[in-house]
């Protein structure tokens, strides 16, 4: 129904302010047919209030947000016809079976019970109550509900929240396999980084309630590392980071920590100028970035420059 | 997508309920509802079920909408035409009781009004009745708090309260301390006039009384209580006490001139010991002033059967 | 409408399942051989007191027994008018020789339903509704009910309808359950038993000009019907109330106080009129069909039914403009 150029989803300047208190504000982004695109923001940034919004559940204050085309609020059956969407938690009837649950969203959807045994694999649980699964099974019956009535978005927060290990990978495959074998736009939210960044084509960042960037995840950081020193004494070593050009990002961390992104061939380099220097180096550790060194990096985090 | 559990977290869970069930103690009862339970939710699932529930949900929903509209009908538009007395007189005659019945009417002294266990007089007598005539002895207590021989009269001309009379094998009354209370102008004033003018009236009814229930039945006797004195041990003893001496005068008189009419005397009762026998409000006998007031009228009861036995 | 009906299936669906209905029906089977217990007793202990089982006897008992309530001056005036209705009534059944508690099934199932209109039964009804739609709020599924190509109005009527046929359906249980339980003890006998039927109640006197006998059989029928319509009133108003809070508990809570207050204020202040005007004192609907009189002066079955459809609409007209409206916050 949807050509190439028309994006799955169109969030225009969106607002919801309860009250005196703005939740979240000028929030706009699309995310194209057939993308992975990820929402990344700390926990509180007004995430979740976004996705309730996206799929009709608040009203905005202000903005629009069109769903293939349609918009949420003035043709909501149209435009929530092509959503799948898991808010917060996979919150299902506990005293139903997974099977009844999904004969249920069935219904509602004028779905074929056929397309049940489609979008679970048959199982040795699913007739028993959901109020027995662990929440991983409750993860995949959600997903398997949002598939339900074959969207075109999947909208998923935080869908890895609680998940061991094993079954983080598990759902990354998964998604990455809806992505590709099934053509089917996925918006996720998450708070992890590292985790948008392995699945996502595209990212928006969102913090106190406002997008602070949107674009390709491969943009969003460099090929730096991020490297943590120890050093003594602290301030000279912290004045000889900083004045190194290939050094994009410092900042002091605690006493004696000092937190710097750079290209990690480089670290060898800056060691033996610290030394050269005599400042003692008790410790470099190499780390992959984090949220907070997105934040870093937006903000500049090298003072004076 | 893929369902299979893992077969570990299988085992946790499993190792976890067991333990909170150890330190729990649910008791087996319990266990076994939740599997009764589960049962039933298993019907719950088939088919029969849902569709059996639908319809019947749509039935109760049609038959009571029904009702109500009935109802709503019956009660706006009700038809106006009279209640024609029902046809059942066919059996209307109660069947007649073995033990007899005993037919108390009068005021608050029939009531019982002062006996903490409620009964009164009447109470001891069904009691000691039930006793000697066996227990299908029926006892009806038409006695009402505050009735004056006025109003006993109006009662004993009722259709149903005949009726009674009619089946009666002995009548008790307790009649006139209203009238004589209200007509006199309470203790501490008394209406010397008024109270002439009440002890007419009281012989009035009496005899009107006496003749109805003589119409109705001839044959039981009647036991009616005397007046007493509750103010026996008050100041103004010396006017109070004539007042009744003469009330209790004009019953005796009354009582006299209709066949098997038996007073049974208090005066003396109450005259002596008055505090003893009085209830807190120091107008209605205590549960001992009941006791003795039934045990006097059993003893004319006895001595009344007893020579109806030797007559014969 | 096969949309409306596969929602409503939804639901019903969901009613059932959460056990809410067997807990209902199983405080009836509780409760019912109680209630046949207690009414067993009562009428054995009458007998015994009086000696006899002739109802006519034990009728002329009870109205003396009213008259000298009538007779104590602590009575108050509200009281006394009531009380003095209620023999003339019970004078009325003795002068037209009808037994209006011959024994058996049906005359509980009447007694029944005439003495739980107030009470128990809308308790019973609050149980099933008052989480109908706070337990979506609180068990987070109201989210993934309102993001499905439905409209919203549509998912609370479907939600409201079925709570209807619930009602209805407890209602019919009751009927069967007391019906069947008390027979055991009391005998099935006493369906075309004649009830007297249209008393009517003018500035504290008695009107008998409009009284007339209706078999036992469509009394009860009209009783059922009219405490149906007041179960629906509850219902709704448990229905908004749900709707307006979050937590089952609190909703569940707010209605039981109301329905027990509601109760307790007619009986405790019925001079004060504007009482009339409240849902809960408008329950006792069947005590219209058997002339009971009202604890609050002026009150009619026109008069009640108003009270309670506006009480309804008010409610169905407030839950829909909220959950249609509002955002679904965490």
């Amino acid at each position: 129904m949807t050509n190439g150029t028309t994006p799955i989803l169109k969030v225009e300047g969106l607002k919801k302010r309860i009250g005196k208190r703005t939740l979240v504000q000028d929030i706009s982004f699309q995310v194209e047919a057939g993308e992975i695109f990820g929402f990344l923001g700390p926990n509180g940034a007004g995430k979740t209030t976004t996705i309730r919004m996206l799929v009709g559940l608040i009203r905005p204050t202000s903005g629009t947000v069109h769903i293939a085309g349609y918009d949420i609020r003035r043709q909501f059956l149209q435009a929530i016809r092509h959503v799948g969407c898991i808010v917060e938690n996979p919150e299902l009837y506990p005293y139903l079976s997974g099977r009844e649950n999904l004969e249920l969203f069935a219904r509602m959807s004028s779905v074929p019970t056929e397309r049940i045994d489609e979008v679970v694999q048959i199982s040795d649980r699913i007739e028993d109550k959901v109020k027995t699964y662990s929440l991983g099974m409750r993860q995949r019956l959600g997903i398997a509900q949002a598939l339900l009535a074959q969207p075109k978005l999947l909208i998923l927060d935080e869908p890895t929240n609680g998940l061991d290990p094993a079954g983080i990978r598990e759902m990354r495959q998964f998604i990455r396999r809806l992505s590709r074998e099934e053509g089917i736009s996925i918006f996720i939210s998450s708070h992890i980084l590292h985790e948008v960044q392995l699945l996502c084509d595209r990212v928006a960042i969102i913090d106190h309630g406002k997008m602070i960037w949107t674009g390709p995840v491969d943009q969003l950081l460099d090929r730096d590392m991020r490297v943590e020193w120890e050093l003594e004494p602290i301030e000279s070593g912290m004045k000889l980071l900083r004045s190194l050009p290939y050094v994009t990002a410092c900042e002091q961390k605690e006493q004696n920590r000092i937190v710097t992104h750079f290209s990690e061939e480089k670290i060898d380099e800056a060691n033996r100028l610290l030394i050269k220097e005599g400042i003692a180096v008790t410790s470099i550790r190499r780390e992959n970035y984090t949220l907070e060194d997105v934040f870093l990096k937006m903000t500049g985090g090298k003072a004076g420059e | 997508m893929k369902f299979t559990p893992k077969r570990r977290e299988v085992r946790q869970e499993n190792n976890r309920c067991s333990i909170s069930r150890g330190k729990n103690r649910i008791p087996p009862i319990l266990l076994y509802i939740n599997e009764w339970a589960s049962l039933l939710s298993a019907t719950f699932m088939k088919k029969w079920f849902w569709i059996a529930f639908g319809i019947l949900a749509l039935f109760s929903f049609s038959l009571f909408g029904f009702g109500f509209a009935l109802a709503i009908h019956e009660v706006v538009n009700p038809p106006s035409t009279p209640l024609t007395k029902a046809s059942s007189e066919e059996e209307s005659s109660p069947a007649p009781e073995q033990g007899g019945m005993l037919l108390s009417l009068g005021d608050s002294l029939t009531r019982g009004t002062g006996d903490i266990n409620g009964g009164g007089y009447v109470g001891v007598l069904r009691e000691e009745l039930r006793k000697k005539y066996g227990p299908d002895t029926q006892v009806v207590n038409l006695g009402i708090n505050g009735q004056t021989s006025d109003d006993l009269l109006q009662q004993v001309k009722q259709p149903k309260v005949q009726k009674f009379l009619q089946e009666a094998r002995w009548i008790t009354i307790t009649i006139g301390s209203n009238d004589l209370n209200r007509k006199s102008g309470g203790i501490f004033k008394i209406d010397k006039k008024g109270a002439q003018q009440g002890k007419k009236q009281y012989e009035k009814n009496l005899n009107q009384i006496f003749q109805l229930i003589r119409e109705q039945n001839p044959e039981a006797p009647i036991f009616i209580f005397g007046l007493y004195n509750p103010f026996a041990d008050l100041q103004n003893e010396s006017e109070t006490t004539p007042l009744i001496r003469e009330w209790n005068q004009t019953l005796q008189e009354v009582a006299g001139g209709f066949p098997h009419v038996i007073v049974v005397p208090t005066f003396d009762l109450f005259q002596l010991n008055t505090t003893a026998y009085l209830y807190t409000d120091h107008f209605h006998p205590n549960q001992e002033g009941y006791r003795r007031m039934a045990e006097r009228l059993l003893q004319l009861l006895q001595d009344y059967e007893q020579g109806k036995e030797k007559n014969r | 409408m096969s949309e409306m009906a596969r929602l409503v299936y939804n639901e019903l669906l969901k009613i059932v399942r959460k056990r809410r209905m067997l807990v209902v029906v199983l405080i009836l089977a509780v409760l019912i051989p109680i209630f046949t217990y207690a009414q067993a007793r009562q009428a054995e202990e009458l007998m015994k007191n009086v000696g006899t089982s002739d109802w006519r006897t034990l009728l002329q008992q009870q109205i003396v027994d009213a008259q000298n309530r009538l007779a104590s001056s602590r009575l108050p005036d509200e009281w006394r008018v009531m009380l003095r209705l209620q023999t003339e009534q019970l004078q009325f059944y003795l002068d037209h020789d009808i037994n209006p508690t011959a024994p058996g099934a049906p005359t509980f199932v009447r007694n029944f339903i005439e003495q739980s209109v107030a009470l128990f039964l809308p308790l019973l009804v609050v149980i099933v509704a008052s989480d109908i739609v706070s337990s979506e709020h609180s068990g987070g599924t109201i989210k993934l009910l309102l993001t499905r190509p439905v409209r919203r109005w549509k998912i609370l009527l479907s939600k409201y309808l079925a709570l209807i046929l619930t009602v209805s359906l407890i209602l019919l249980i009751t009927g069967i359950l007391a019906y069947s339980i008390s027979g055991l003890a009391f005998g099935y006998q006493g369906a075309t038993l004649p009830v007297l039927t249209g008393f009517q109640e003018q500035n504290g006197q008695l009107v008998v000009d409009h009284v007339h006998l209706v078999p036992q059989w469509k009394y009860i029928l009209m009783a059922f019907g009219l405490a149906w319509f007041a179960a629906i009133t509850v219902a709704t108003l448990s229905f908004m109330v749900s709707v307006l809070v979050r937590s089952t508990a609190a909703s569940m809570g707010i209605m039981m106080a109301a329905i027990i207050s509601g109760s307790l204020l007619a009986q405790l202040a019925p001079t004060w009129t504007a009482l009339k005007y409240l849902a809960f004192t408008n329950l006792r609907l069947a005590d219209y069909l058997s002339g009971k009189p009202q604890m609050i002066e002026g009150m009619t079955l026109p008069f009640s039914l108003t009270v309670l459809s506006v009480w309804s609409l008010a409610a169905v007209i407030i839950a829909f403009a909220v959950f249609t409206r509002r955002d679904v916050l965490a």
